[in-house]
């Protein structure tokens, strides 16, 4: 069994990991920048070390002075979190080489699902649904060309390393292909240095459907219901739900399914997540999968009743999985709700700075997973998310309730941030009657 | 020395018991401060720089830094900063992290010495992932670079002083 874990992550999430390994009764180490030296993480865990200066590509994307400082501390495990190394298959095979458990799926997962060509493949040999578009690598233009002209504009240029919401492009016209083509091959180059691009037929109006899955060391694999992403804005989700309105018991069923038939293709472990499209028609298409921790793993983890950190942590011990599908049931609606520190009314510009006063909401049904206290300074390094607020209700319309309530209760001073947006789009007729896709928030806004 | 190497010094300094440890070859530089009892928490500290000619990721990384760190005009002190009519000072909007140029081996946008014409980018703020551009008001010559690069700066810090033509 773990005894001792290195989180090697800051923010939010370490402070969520922490709290989970705190009940397990295992030893918490963390790391930190030189920027985070009174983050919250650093003061909740019984270790801590700093692993360099403030940019994240010198600290928390440094892997060796992660490594050192596992060594040094004796944990026997790392977990990564979301962002940063979560998804680095070097990193992965790192932990393996110094004989540290990395708390996640295996470097050789992470390569293969993170090559999005390859997972479009994978899933369309499983017999699964997939965006219609190109199966091979695109490098070049001319047969991006032809290839378009196949799939019918309009359409998505997508990188085929790339993540995030990152490298992605919706091309009107040929015209439009021919002159951004280039342009998105070096950008993809640059930030994800893989230069392949593949294409996708654009569905309209789509949501963005996810489905949680957890697959332990023998081969057993669960889904755990869906999430709704859909309310996003630059591809950066905002406010997810679980479970969806749109899903009825029946195409749940055959979602999970799928999501499930993908992780055996490939012989998963851990927790992972597998994103669809959903069009109006309820047709569902799958567009890739992520190997990680969700930033909305908390909606899951309401409408379940298991903890999905606690349920990696065992897998990652060597455990089999502790349920079995028929046990998983969901109950009632979980809104998440993500605090940004920016200024909707400045054109979304960051906003760090000192907590002047702060209030976070509390009571039945309300969760809080944030980093940040009164007189803290929110360093301008990284992420402009600084919180979540995940409200559960009977029902969809008492979680919508509830969400008010809690965006009502929440004060901060001295940053700006997003919550009165989120106000704006849980009270929009649209959001209440379900009515929402990607392209929503761009249109209250 | 090779990532084996360096996979065995790290391995080493894991399992001996010791408190702080400075190792400096011709190609590496590893510090490592390792504390006990109840203090332990704000005292550990690692770090580790690897010579830039070898290939791996993370010496890529270190490259870029020292490519950086040379290419950087240093910084001349905070208090002398000039005033009269034709003296124009660039202040910082927000917090950020100041960059001297637009990617890791680029050359600076401007140097002491540069003639600026309005709308011309002198720096780059980088605020939570976003990066602002800061663009000269006026046309003129910098005669001061008030900050480091990927120096932390607070909305109103002086960045630039120029004088106007």
């Amino acid at each position: 069994m773990i005894k001792k874990i290195l989180i090697a992550n800051r923010g939010e999430i370490a402070v969520r990991i922490i709290r989970t390994l705190k009940e397990m009764d295992i030893s918490t180490v963390a790391v930190y920048s030189e920027a985070d030296k009174d983050s919250l993480h650093v003061k909740m865990a019984d270790e801590a070390v700093c692993i360099g200066p403030s940019q994240s590509h010198k600290s928390y994307l440094n892997m060796y002075n992660i490594l050192i400082a596992a060594k040094i501390t004796g944990a026997d495990a790392i977990h990564p979190g979301y962002g940063f190394l979560s998804e680095n298959e070097h990193f992965a095979k790192l932990c393996e080489d110094f004989g540290i458990i990395f708390i996640g799926p295996k470097a050789e997962h992470i390569r293969l699902l993170g090559d999005k060509a390859f997972a479009r493949n994978t899933a369309y040999n499983a017999g699964v649904p997939i965006v219609p578009g190109t199966r091979d690598k695109i490098y070049d233009l001319e047969l991006a060309l032809k290839e378009a002209e196949k799939i019918g504009y309009p359409l998505i240029l997508k990188a085929v390393s790339g993540g995030g919401g990152k490298g992605i492009r919706i091309i009107k016209d040929e015209n439009e292909l021919k002159r951004i083509f280039k342009m998105a091959q070096r950008e993809a180059e640059r930030a994800f240095g893989d230069p392949a691009m593949y294409l996708e037929k654009y569905i309209a109006e789509a949501k963005h459907i996810e489905f949680q899955i957890l697959a332990d060391k023998f081969g057993n694999v669960i889904y755990l219901g869906e999430r709704d992403c859909s309310i996003q804005r630059k591809n950066q989700k905002i406010i997810e739900e679980a479970p969806s309105i749109i899903l009825d018991k029946e195409l749940r069923k055959k979602m999970g399914e799928a999501a499930v038939k993908i992780a055996k293709a490939v012989k998963y472990e851990n927790a992972g997540t597998v994103e669809f499209l959903l069009d109006n028609e309820k047709n569902f298409y799958f567009i890739e999968m992520n190997t990680r921790i969700q930033v909305e793993h908390p909606v899951t983890e309401l409408v379940t009743g298991i903890d999905l950190i606690k349920e990696q942590i065992l897998i990652a011990s060597g455990h089999p999985l502790s349920y079995k599908q028929e046990e998983i049931d969901l109950r009632g609606h979980a809104i998440e709700l993500r605090i940004n520190a920016e200024d909707p009314e400045k054109n979304f510009e960051p906003s760090p700075g000192k907590i002047e006063d702060l209030h976070l909401p509390g009571g039945f049904g309300i969760r809080v997973d944030t980093s940040i206290y009164k007189g803290y300074f929110i360093p301008p390094f990284y992420d402009s998310m600084i919180g979540k607020i995940i409200v559960w209700g009977k029902d969809r319309n008492e979680a919508i309730i509830r969400a008010n309530r809690a965006l009502d209760e929440f004060k901060i001073k001295g940053v700006k941030s997003n919550v009165k947006l989120l106000k704006k789009i849980i009270n929009s007729d649209k959001f209440k009657k379900g009515h929402v896709h990607t392209k929503f928030v761009e249109n209250i806004i | 020395m090779d990532i084996k190497e360096l996979k065995e010094i790290l391995k080493t300094i894991g399992e001996l018991n010791l408190k702080e440890v400075h190792i400096e070859t011709d190609g590496m530089k590893i510090i490592v401060k390792k504390s006990t009892g109840e203090e332990a928490n704000k005292e550990n500290y690692v770090n580790i720089e690897i010579n830039p000619k070898e290939k791996s990721e993370q010496n890529q990384i270190a490259k870029e830094i020292k490519e950086q760190d040379k290419e950087t005009p240093p910084a001349k002190e905070m208090d002398e900063i000039p005033s009269g009519d034709d003296i124009y000072i660039v202040k910082a909007q927000l917090i950020g992290t100041f960059y001297a140029q637009s990617a890791p081996g680029e050359p600076p946008y401007v140097q002491v010495g540069s003639k600026v014409k309005k709308g011309d980018v002198l720096c780059i703020l980088e605020a939570m992932k976003l990066f602002n551009e800061v663009v000269s008001e006026y046309d003129g010559e910098v005669i001061k670079i008030c900050v480091k690069n990927e120096e932390m700066v607070m909305p109103g810090q002086p960045l630039f002083v120029i004088k106007k033509f």
